[in-house]
């Protein structure tokens, strides 16, 4: 077993529980309500990201104080971490890194096992709906704490009827440190 | 507040003997009401007068779950892979950020009856598929008395912390560590913050009301808090439909 891998179920266990069901009944319901509201699929997926993105500023913070993990070296370091470290003390679940670029910025999550689609039936009319593009928003503001730019995009949807569901993950740069006029040494 | 008396001796009700463990403090008085409270739903009751409340023993065991075991009661079957795996449980704080955004969405829309109508919807599918297996329910007090050890462990991993009725249709659930407001620390003396932190608790109220109604019974849920994390569920009985 790998160090972040230790990490990560050691974190797990560490934090409070409830129970999965719980959790991806509330997902659905939701992403139910969205769907209600906005018409526009593509307006309900954005909105989704929203989400993801206000959850993942949090969540960073959590992981961060709770995993006490060190500046990482490398993208691959980071993917490293985010799958084995942060999805498993946040969701019990793993997703395999894999297909990475040659430069090394983008590699895909590839999701044995996702919970936020358990029982979940994509209707003929949601076609266009990305169900789990909150976990898009959150790597995208989780990353952007702790200063790497990144987009992330859902290229296969088991609920779709693809093998698995996958999220594309491409590191766009670093964000510099641009402290306001007042902190600037002269 | 008048304390309930004579119920230090209280018979346990029956079948449950076993498993009651001594909690081990006489009759407390009752804290004072929490001043924060929300808004009743429309058409019910006043606030449930709690002097004559008998304490309920749940036969609740003062020792915490290990993690293990506490990770074995909120285990559920997996959807997509065989019945032999099962999906361990999740973190509380993703689900309480999950929560909040939740609250924040009905809120844009100034409808909180929306949230707690999303509750429902949530107790409601929980209990359909936890109690598929489950011998039919007799009275009103088994039912609540099943929310509140079984469902409740189901759910956050442990039971509700103190049961209360006064046996005429309104049970006070005790929850000193609710999953769903654990991580809130509000300004008690702000308005606008007791305001938002209210907020927190009506999806809970819906996913209780929505549970029970699965299980045959019609009531009004509303939530109280003095301290968070702790809070009190008041559940008043409308209808039942055993």
């Amino acid at each position: 077993m790998s160090r972040n891998q230790r990490l990560g179920e050691s974190c797990y266990n560490d934090l409070e529980k409830i129970n999965a069901e719980l959790f991806t009944l509330t997902y659905g319901a939701l992403v139910a309500q969205l769907v209600r509201d906005m018409e526009d699929v593509d307006k309900v997926n954005a909105k989704l990201d929203e989400m993801g993105h206000n959850i993942g500023l949090r969540l960073i913070d959590e992981l961060l104080a709770k995993s006490g993990i060190a500046r990482c070296g490398s993208f691959r370091e980071t993917a490293d971490v985010v799958s084995k470290v942060g999805f498993k003390m946040f969701l019990n679940t793993v997703p395999n890194v894999d297909n990475w670029n040659e430069r090394g910025t983008e590699c895909t999550l590839v999701f044995d096992d996702n919970p936020l689609e358990d029982f979940v039936a994509l209707p003929s009319s949601c076609a266009g709906l990305k169900y789990s593009n909150v976990l898009c928003g959150v790597l995208r503001g989780a990353l952007e704490s702790v200063h790497l730019a990144v987009a992330c995009e859902i290229v296969s949807d088991a609920l779709k009827g693809d093998p698995k569901t996958e999220i594309r993950m491409s590191l766009k740069h670093v964000i510099e440190d641009e402290a306001g006029e007042d902190y600037r040494e002269d | 507040m008048a304390t309930p008396s004579g119920h230090a001796g209280a018979p346990p009700p029956p079948g449950q003997q076993q498993e009651e463990a001594q909690q081990g403090r006489s009759q407390t008085p009752q804290p004072d009401m929490p001043q924060a409270s929300l808004p009743a739903r429309p058409g019910t009751a006043s606030a449930a007068s709690t002097s004559e409340a008998a304490q309920v023993a749940l036969g609740v065991k003062p020792t915490a779950a290990s993690q293990t075991q506490q990770r074995r009661m909120l285990t559920t079957p997996k959807a997509r892979s065989g019945a032999s795996q099962s999906r361990g449980p999740m973190s509380a704080i993703a689900y309480r950020m999950l929560a909040f955004e939740l609250v924040r969405i009905c809120d844009a829309q100034n409808d909180l009856g929306k949230l707690e109508m999303l509750g429902f919807g949530i107790g409601h599918r929980f209990v359909e598929r936890f109690t598929r297996t489950h011998a039919k329910f007799t009275n009103t007090l088994e039912v609540v008395k099943f929310l509140c050890k079984d469902l409740w462990l189901a759910m956050f991993g442990k039971q509700v912390d103190k049961l209360q009725t006064n046996h005429k249709g309104v049970f006070v659930l005790h929850d000193n560590k609710c999953a769903w407001v654990s991580s809130v620390d509000i300004d008690y003396s702000d308005e606008e913050s007791l305001e938002q932190a209210k907020k927190f608790l009506i999806a809970p109220c819906g996913l209780i009301r929505g549970a029970l109604s699965n299980l045959g019974i019609k009531c009004t849920v509303r939530a109280e808090f003095s301290t968070l994390p702790m809070c009190f569920f008041n559940i008043q009985i409308n209808e039942e439909m055993l």
